[in-house]
Parts: structure tokens; C-alpha cells; sequence
């Protein structure tokens, strides 16, 4: 079509006097790929409202289509888009609760260690104070041996 | 599904970074845990031990200076592997010096040190003993100053049994 004819039937667009047949000629022109500079930035939003003409949609979901966001393109391709987005806030939430749950188990004992009672953990600590001592003590009993040995070899000698 | 599995990773994250490699024994059943941790040997510090002899003194004396003990020990032969295998990889990747080895009657016993202020002092002791038979496989750890010719002279000057309670210790 014309360069003016196009003009104007923008015009009336923008005044919403068109009627459908001369919204399908702009339609048309501006799908076309050869659209005037000035004209380019009136482009998509006729591509838009073509993909919204094909679309099968009740009485309440057209309302919502005069406005293209991020969210209704999503809902465009699945209408079950909503309910989604509250089924994995409701994951998010679960999952939170799983990892509390997990680092307060992490915790059994109290910060005090196994006993709560100071008498009770020194008495403990003083047993394993003994048991290591005892420990290391233990290749000495092989030590004093060598007293012995020291005492035959003497008697042997003398 | 991505999105559970890192979350499973994140919740195991806290496994992974605690502090020693021996925590998980303390919930075993078949392990007989003693934790004493820094916050407890700090309040035994506090607390104000009227001690009878010199004898406890001398404990008092050294468990002042103690950050924390751990103790495992099982009789289990399947908990005694895998802290054989545990004590293996720790020794590996904490660099500690041996202190000494004894081996008595099949059980193996083994000291290892970290050094501490001065020739005497260690500022961690650990052990690992690989039981046989009726005994336990026992694990040591003990952070803080200690002083080893102490400890070592515990058994030395007072002989004690195993098991012994002291009744000596009063609080006020």
C-alpha cells in the first residue's frame, strides 16, 4: 500500500477509529519487512497484536492481553503459567524448612560437649588424663627391665 | 529437579566443613563418645575446685591450660576399621610428628604431637589405639597447652588404676 495511505490509516489507529479489515492492511504492511523509518517504531506493536489474533482466548484472558509483559508471553505459550509460579514458591519454602531442620540436628550435644555437669566432665577429663598417661607409660614398664640386666650382668661380673 | 539437588548439596555443605573428622563417632551407638568442649574446661577454670591434695592439684593444674578433648572409643570390629581408615587420612592431611609407639600384646598405641609454646608443652596430643579382642580402639584428641612431662608423670607418682573415681574434687 501507500506511504500515505499507511500514514493515515496510523493515524486512525492511534485515534482507534480503524476498522478490522484496515487494521489487517497495516497488519500486512508492517510484516512486510519494508516499513518506513519513521514508521518503524509502530512495527511491533502490530506484530504483537498478529500473534494475538491467532490465540483462542476466553473473555477473561483477553482483557489481559491489551498489555505485553515478560509474564503474559509466558502465558501465551502455557496457560497454566500462574499456578506454576505458586508451586515453586511453595518448593522454595519446603526446601527451606529441610535445611533448618538439618542444621539444627546438626547440634545433638550441648555447646558443653557430653556432659552437662562440670564435677561429671572433670571426672572424665581426669580418666582420660590417667588412660594416656598410663599409656605412655607403658613401653617404660619394659624399661625398667634393664635394671635387671644391669643387676645379672653385675653379679656375672663380680 | 536441578534446583533440589543443589539444595540437597547446600544441606550436606555443613558435613563438610566441621572441624574435626571424628565428629560423626559421637553419635554411634557403638561408640562411647566424651566431648569436653573449650566452653567447659573454661568454666572449670571458674569454678573454684577446693582440691584436698596436691595430687588433684596437679590435674587441676593441667586441665587449666586444656581447650578441648575427644574420646572415642568402640569395640565394634566394623566402627574399629573404619577408624583405622579415619585415622590413616587425618594423619595425612594434618602434619603432625610422632611421639612415640608401643605395642603390647597385639594392641597397638600411638602418640602424635603438634608442637606448643616450648619443648615441653604440645599444643595438640593424639592418639590412636587399635584394640584387640575385649579391648577398645580408643581415639585422643586434646588441643590447648599441654604440658607432656605432666601427663606423663600422672601414672609415675600416683599409680593409678583404671576406672578410679576421685571423690576429692568440691565445688563451691
Amino acid at each position: 500500500m501507500e506511504l500515505k495511505a499507511i500514514e493515515q490509516l496510523v493515524e486512525k489507529y492511534l485515534e482507534a477509529e480503524t476498522t478490522l479489515q484496515e487494521e489487517a492492511q497495516l497488519r500486512a504492511y508492517f510484516s512486510s519487512g519494508d516499513v518506513a523509518p519513521h514508521l518503524k517504531e509502530y512495527a511491533p506493536m502490530f506484530a504483537y497484536f498478529s500473534i494475538a489474533k491467532e490465540e483462542n482466548y476466553t473473555g477473561k484472558k483477553g482483557l489481559r492481553k491489551a498489555v505485553p509483559d515478560s509474564s503474559e508471553v509466558r502465558s501465551l505459550e502455557d496457560p497454566g503459567g500462574e499456578r506454576k509460579k505458586v508451586y515453586s514458591w511453595v518448593a522454595v519454602a519446603a526446601s527451606i524448612v529441610l535445611m533448618a531442620g538439618v542444621f539444627l540436628q546438626e547440634n545433638p550435644h550441648s555447646e558443653f560437649g557430653s556432659y552437662e555437669d562440670p564435677e561429671v566432665a572433670m571426672e572424665e577429663t581426669v580418666k582420660a588424663l590417667n588412660m594416656v598417661s598410663q599409656l605412655m607409660n607403658s613401653g617404660n614398664d619394659n624399661l625398667g627391665h634393664i635394671n635387671e640386666f644391669n643387676n645379672t650382668t653385675d653379679k656375672l661380673l663380680k | 529437579m536441578k534446583k533440589l539437588t543443589f539444595l540437597l548439596l547446600f544441606t550436606l555443605l555443613p558435613f563438610i566443613g566441621t572441624a574435626q573428622a571424628f565428629d560423626k563417632y559421637e553419635g554411634m551407638k557403638e561408640v562411647d563418645a566424651v566431648v569436653i568442649t573449650s566452653k567447659m574446661f573454661k568454666l572449670l577454670t571458674k569454678i573454684d575446685l577446693n582440691a584436698d591434695d596436691p595430687e588433684t592439684q596437679q590435674y587441676i593444674d593441667l586441665i587449666e591450660n586444656l581447650k578441648e578433648m575427644r574420646v572415642f572409643s568402640s569395640k565394634s570390629s566394623y566402627v574399629r576399621d573404619q577408624m583405622a581408615a579415619d585415622v590413616a587420612s587425618y594423619l595425612k592431611s594434618n602434619s603432625m610428628e610422632e611421639l612415640m609407639r608401643v605395642t603390647e600384646g597385639g594392641k597397638t598405641v600411638k602418640f602424635y604431637y603438634k608442637p606448643g609454646k616450648s619443648d615441653e608443652f604440645v599444643s595438640q596430643l593424639f592418639m590412636f589405639m587399635n584394640g584387640k579382642g575385649d579391648e577398645p580402639s580408643v581415639i585422643l584428641n586434646i588441643t590447648g597447652d599441654i604440658n607432656l612431662s605432666q601427663v606423663s608423670k600422672l601414672a609415675q607418682d600416683f599409680n593409678i588404676p583404671a576406672g578410679k573415681e576421685l571423690e576429692n574434687i568440691e565445688t563451691n
